[in-house]
């Protein structure tokens, strides 16, 4: 589709939303908040006076990307919602400019920091043994046992929600985790134990704390859901720096003390050592 | 059983500092339409008692003979008298020797604001010791003015009356001139206690340097309007009601009559010390509003640094852009369309200067505070109120300077922009037809200077009530604008001396200029040191 005529913004959705699924087939949640995304990005421009796609200026696509969002109040974004904007405008652009509509140049800056590991900090092994009564301790099974003693193995919260009996190898002490960030890692003697006494009753193929069939952005939002709620019943309501995430970091800063950072940053799925050793709160540059 | 007239509701605020979504606020840009006012009497027939005021606080524990004192210590009473004595004088005719002098007679008709009525003041007097402990109260005031003496008797109740005929039949503009000689006084004694002197900006102006206004309802000693007939219920006769002369039906033909009379006043911070700069009966023909403005511009230039007036939503735009030509804010309310809607316009596109780069933006006004109009992630308008950070004058036009806010709503590249914004009308607009106090404000209403401020106009009615609780059953006690007029400025000269009394307990500071030598009674000098 080249042709001299400009594009209307308003038009651009249209052209560009089977791209987008195009993109991403796999994946449907990342399509779907890419889609959203976009066509929030051209309401804006267009209400900001952008009629055609050659008026969009970079100051738009900056006011677009750290716009406030809100649930309850209007709050400022997040690091990580910024990045997620400049991602899908950056779709955007690439996607026009690849069908040759828009040849301008790249307006969405600098990649925004995602500031990962920075809101929520390692739990120390007092905490964790805290976190670890609260889930054993229970009147009515919840099945957050299973969920603690998998997110000490390690995994994230959409790695968690996919995880088989299957997966997991008692006699070697392994635990395959699937996904982007595909891995195997050793199970920890608390989680061991606690798999040893459920997953074996546990029917295979279906994942162990979510319903079968549950969509992928769903199950996840689910598992983190019920982390947060953990920790608050363990008493870290209050700590701002104390999420579901915090358990993972806590196994993970074990690992990073017994044998390195190479180690803590497999055992998390991390490719950067950077990211890891920001995210566990070590300045690895000052040691060595 | 009647029904109490109740307060009126207050109005609900709909832009306050957060932004507002404009699906919120359905208002219709360009309504010049105006809701008809719905205060004072209905007119509909209903019979309402006045709201019932319970508090009441005493502005001085004085006794009315100690009031009597610091009546008869005024020095403006004094002035005033002598001049008008002169003149009687000048222009006496045949008949009977005055029996009292014109000092008499004003303490005479001050006391009356504490007694209620004439007949009252006349027995307060016969007892000799009273005036006898007023004439010595004078001469402990004024030893050195042998000349400002009381008569040895107190005057009877008609000889005030024929004393007050005397004074306005023999000398010629007597109301106006006893009108400016208590406003002269009155302005003199405001600016002695600080009103109109504050070093404060125009930015945020002090509370000492505003002048407030209101107009309230007088109904007439009687019931009737003047001169008209009636049948008489039992007998069958014609009659001619009595009634005042001078009083107007309110709203309907022949419904509660009475006139309105407008007042501006102005005050410290402190209890008290408040100064009714002048008042005046409010003519046909004429809104009070407009009354109010010619009455507040011949004060605003006796006092230097008086920074603005505050009145209610019957100060027109036309008011107020006379006022706002003096350099001065105009704070009032900004009136809903006739649909109850709050009243929205376009002010224009106006250019906004951020760090390093500017843009131009369209500023509407909704209930007189500008706003800009901003999208949120779900494509949702809003409307972001601007923050003014600065009012100056360009020569006497004044310019608000807006900013716009650091909301998470804002856009990062307009926060911390502003622009300048001019608040009163210029020749263009009026060619318009768009005058610009009809929909903007010089201090907005979101803004913390108009909170702070416009309370202040709740004195005047204050003020209002007091001189009203002074009457009998609310109503005038004389007949006629004329004398009427008379108890207004006695109300205005007693308020004076009640202010610059209490100014002076509080401070210590000297007022021989308005009271010689008087000085408050020992066990309140006592008090006050304890």
């Amino acid at each position: 589709m080249e042709s001299d005529e400009p594009v209307r913004t308003a038009e651009v959705l249209e052209i560009v939303l089977p791209l987008v699924v195009m993109r991403y087939p796999a994946e449907s949640g990342t399509a779907e908040k890419c889609a959203k995304t976009i066509r929030q990005a051209l309401n804006y421009f267009l209400h900001n006076g952008a009629e055609l796609i050659e008026h969009i200026t970079p100051e738009m696509v900056d006011d677009f990307l750290w716009l406030g969002t809100h649930r309850r109040e209007y709050k400022e974004p997040s690091s990580a919602t910024a990045a997620n904007r400049q991602w899908a405008l950056r779709v955007l652009f690439e996607l026009l400019r690849e069908m040759g509509v828009w040849d301008g140049p790249d307006m969405t800056g600098d990649s925004i920091d995602r500031e990962h590991g920075r809101s929520s900090r390692p739990a120390t092994p007092d905490e964790i043994e805290q976190i670890q009564i609260m889930a054993t301790n229970v009147l009515v099974p919840s099945g957050d046992e299973l969920l603690l003693a998998l997110a000490l193995c390690g995994g994230s919260a959409s790695e968690i929600s996919v995880v088989c009996r299957e997966d997991i190898d008692l006699d070697e002490g392994e635990i395959h985790f699937v996904g982007v960030s595909e891995r195997v890692n050793r199970i920890p003697e608390w989680s061991q134990h606690v798999f040893e006494e459920t997953v074996t009753r546990l029917p295979e193929s279906t994942p162990l704390v979510v319903r079968p069939g549950l969509p992928l952005a769903r199950a996840t939002q689910s598992v983190t859901t019920r982390l947060n709620n953990l920790m608050k019943r363990a008493g870290f309501s209050r700590v701002s720096d104390m999420t579901g995430v915090s358990i993972r970091l806590g196994a993970a800063q074990q690992i990073l003390a017994t044998e390195g950072l190479e180690a803590a940053a497999r055992f998390l799925g991390n490719q950067s050592l950077d990211l890891t050793a920001k995210s566990l709160r070590y300045d690895w540059w000052a040691q060595n | 059983m009647s029904r109490r007239k109740e307060r009126r509701p207050q109005r609900k605020r709909v832009i306050g500092a957060d932004p507002v979504p404009v699906s919120a606020l359905a208002v219709h840009d360009g309504d010049t339409t105006e809701e008809a006012r719905v205060d004072g009497f209905s007119g509909s027939g209903e019979v309402r008692a006045p709201r019932k005021r319970t508090k009441h606080t005493e502005p001085l524990s004085l006794s009315i003979v100690e009031f009597a004192g610091l009546y008869a210590s005024l020095a403006a009473l004094w002035d005033m008298s002598a001049q008008y004595e002169q003149q009687l004088i000048k222009n006496r005719g045949a008949g009977r020797q005055w029996e009292c002098s014109v000092a008499d007679v004003m303490v005479y008709q001050l006391l009356i604001n504490q007694l209620r009525s004439a007949r009252a003041v006349d027995r307060f007097l016969q007892d000799p010791r009273n005036w006898k402990y007023i004439c010595q109260q004078v001469e402990k005031a004024f030893p050195n003015h042998p000349e400002r003496r009381l008569s040895n008797e107190s005057p009877t109740r008609f000889q005030y009356i024929r004393m007050l005929k005397a004074l306005v039949a023999r000398i010629p503009g007597f109301h106006e001139q006893l009108r400016s000689g208590v406003t002269d006084a009155v302005v003199n004694a405001a600016k002695h206690a600080g009103c109109g002197q504050d070093k404060a900006s125009l930015t945020h102006p002090s509370k000492m340097n505003m002048m407030m206004g209101d107009a309230t309802w007088e109904q007439s000693l009687f019931n009737g309007i003047n001169g008209r007939p009636y049948t008489h219920q039992y007998t069958g006769e014609i009659c001619i009601a009595r009634g005042d002369p001078d009083a107007k039906p309110f709203h309907r033909e022949g419904s509660a009559p009475g006139n309105y009379f407008v007042s501006v006043i102005a005050r410290t911070e402190h209890p008290h010390e408040r100064f009714i700069l002048d008042s005046q009966y409010k003519p046909d023909g004429v809104s009070d509003g407009t009354v109010f403005t010619n009455m507040a511009l011949g004060l605003l230039n006796r006092f230097d640094r008086m920074q603005g007036v505050v009145y209610d939503m019957a100060l027109k735009s036309e008011d107020q852009d006379r006022i706002g030509a003096t350099g001065r804010h105009v704070l009032c309310k900004v009136t809903r369309t006739k649909s109850g809607r709050v009243r929205s316009e376009v002010i224009g596109n106006h250019k906004f200067v951020g760090s390093g780069s500017h843009f131009y933006q369209d500023v509407h006004s909704v209930d007189g505070c500008p706003v800009i109009e901003v999208v949120d992630i779900d494509g949702k308008k809003h409307l972001v109120p601007l923050t003014r950070k600065q009012s100056k004058l360009n020569g006497t036009r004044m310019y608000n300077h807006f900013e716009v806010p650091d909301h998470p709503l804002v856009p990062l590249s307009k926060r911390g922009a502003t622009a300048w914004i001019r608040v009163f009308s210029s020749q263009d607009d009026l060619d318009a037809g768009k005058p610009r106090p009809r929909f903007i404000r010089s201090i907005p209403l979101n803004d913390p200077d108009f909170d702070r401020l416009y309370g202040l106009r709740e004195d005047t009615e204050s003020m209002h009530n007091d001189y009203k609780s002074r009457l009998v059953n609310r109503r005038a006690r004389t007949i006629g604008l004329e004398r009427r007029e008379l108890d207004l400025r006695g109300y205005q000269l007693h308020q004076m001396a009640v202010a610059i009394a209490a100014w002076s307990m509080r401070t210590g500071g000297d007022v021989s200029e308005f009271l010689g030598n008087w000085k408050p009674p020992e066990r309140l000098q006592r008090q006050k040191a304890a």
